[in-house]
């Protein structure tokens, strides 16, 4: 008789989990992880998927992804849902990857994101950086920023990954992908933290005028 | 001279401050006591770190296919995987997954972690949080007063935070030359619940508002006001809306 047919399908993955820590067999025992596994297939797949566009290497990286959830299943204790432990093995591993391959030759459309990071963009960027503190910085950038836009830059900034993969990760359909909204966002930015360092400074002239209008000699 | 770093890179570097990935989701999720919440709700709506993890979050946990090219492709890495995950099928020499590293290094393809990849990343997170440890830059008078430099933000008014009900409307501080407000509300992750318009600093809650707030969710409630043409004159931050719970 099958060992698969002895697993609940309706069990909680916490329980299939606890089931395979207590199960003395090893062979019984496999058949519980080998159903908690083969629950998160399909979405470790797509997202290994998504962070390559190849499904070749996507299947490398998935196979990495669960036989590191597998050495390491000890360490899981319980304090999130078992999806969001294997999700963060599944992360770091799919990013690692990604920054493993950073030093290869940009694909194309890659080189022309070079442009996003010179002149006014950069040098009102780092000014305004420079003054405040990143909250505010932030503020500034959510309200001129639509939600697209923000996730791309956060994605795409925040965690290196390149811009084919973002357009595969947020499911974007227009014809650039990503790219249109991180040059959309620049032109946005510019005259946004612009306008802000403009205002910040009237209100500092005005902070300043105000004092010594109440200390006037 | 311009330092030879990517632009916004630091920008979205880690804090002392930000929750760990199940932290998060547990926030996500609407889990965790009251007053460590409200906090790391707080910290996640103004931190664009913990919005970039929330978007790779929610990635991962909507699994559907975005086209038929990126199904086909799933399926065939569906077909392969349990073969080449199931522990029963590889089980061969004991232990299975040296099974499996002997699998991978007769295809030479295993690579260990890259231990000097991982210094030089502790090491650039250690620089990162040193860096956002110092305190917010002002301007210091003359008298010992401070003045910290702020952008042009609506206020909201009412309290969103350990509420025991829904309050009847909710109120802002109006801006000049707004012709209509907008509200959004949206979930932990960003996405959002509901919109809805106001001719004036406040408006009732929308039915649909009130069947979203159960106890303990955790929300994010958006203010925006704009002019005649429909051009966003000011925003309010990201306030967290939570009802007493759970």
């Amino acid at each position: 008789m099958s060992t698969a047919k002895l697993v609940d399908p309706l069990l909680s993955d916490e329980a299939l989990l606890e089931r395979y820590r207590t199960l003395p067999g090893a062979r019984d025992r496999e058949a519980w992880i080998n159903e908690l596994f083969s629950r998160h297939h399909r979405k470790v797949a797509l997202w290994c998927l998504r962070m390559t566009s190849d499904r070749e290497t996507a299947l490398d990286l998935a196979q990495e992804v669960f036989a590191k959830a597998f050495e390491k299943l000890d360490t899981f204790r319980g304090d999130s849902k078992f999806s969001t432990w294997l999700y963060t093995i599944a992360r770091f591993h799919c990013l690692n990857h990604l920054r493993s391959n950073a030093a290869k030759p940009r694909t194309e459309g890659e080189d022309s994101l070079q442009e996003l990071e010179d002149g006014s963009f950069r040098t009102t960027f780092e000014a305004i950086e420079a003054r405040i503190d990143r909250g505010e910085t932030w503020k500034v950038v959510q309200q001129a920023l639509s939600e697209t836009e923000l996730k791309v830059m956060m994605l795409h900034y925040g965690h290196g990954i390149p811009l084919a993969k973002v357009t595969a990760l947020l499911q974007l359909d227009n014809a650039s992908g990503a790219k249109a909204f991180i040059v959309s966002a620049r032109r946005k930015l510019v005259p946004a933290l612009a306008r802000w360092k403009a205002r910040t400074e009237r209100q500092l002239r005005a902070s300043i005028s105000g004092y010594g209008d109440d200390h006037g000699s | 001279m311009v330092p030879k770093k990517s632009v916004t890179g630091d920008f979205f570097e880690p804090t002392p401050e930000c929750p760990s990935i199940e932290e998060l989701a547990g926030l996500s999720a609407s889990i965790g006591n009251s007053g460590q919440s409200e906090q790391a709700l707080r910290h996640v709506a103004a931190c664009p770190r913990c919005q970039a993890e929330l978007v790779l979050l929610a990635s991962f946990e909507q699994a559907e296919a975005n086209s038929g090219e990126e199904e086909e492709d799933l399926r065939w890495m569906l077909d392969r995987l349990p073969q080449r995950s199931n522990l029963e099928t590889a089980r061969g020499s004991t232990p299975v997954l040296g099974s499996w590293r002997s699998w991978w290094n007769r295809l030479g393809l295993f690579r260990p972690v890259p231990v000097l990849a991982a210094i030089a990343a502790l090491v650039i997170l250690g620089i990162g949080i040193r860096e956002f440890m110092a305190p917010a830059p002002q301007l210091r008078l003359p008298t010992g007063e401070s003045v910290t430099m702020r952008g042009y933000q609506i206020r909201l008014l009412t309290p969103l935070i350990d509420i025991a009900a829904v309050p009847d409307e909710l109120t802002w501080e109006p801006v000049v030359g707004a012709a209509r407000y907008e509200v959004v509300v949206r979930y932990v992750d960003g996405t959002e619940a509901v919109r809805f318009n106001s001719g004036g600093n406040h408006a009732k809650w929308p039915e649909s508002m009130r069947a979203l707030a159960t106890p303990g969710r955790s929300l994010f409630i958006e203010v925006a006001a704009l002019d005649g043409s429909g051009r966003t004159l000011a925003k309010s931050e990201r306030q967290p809306f939570k009802l007493n719970g759970n």
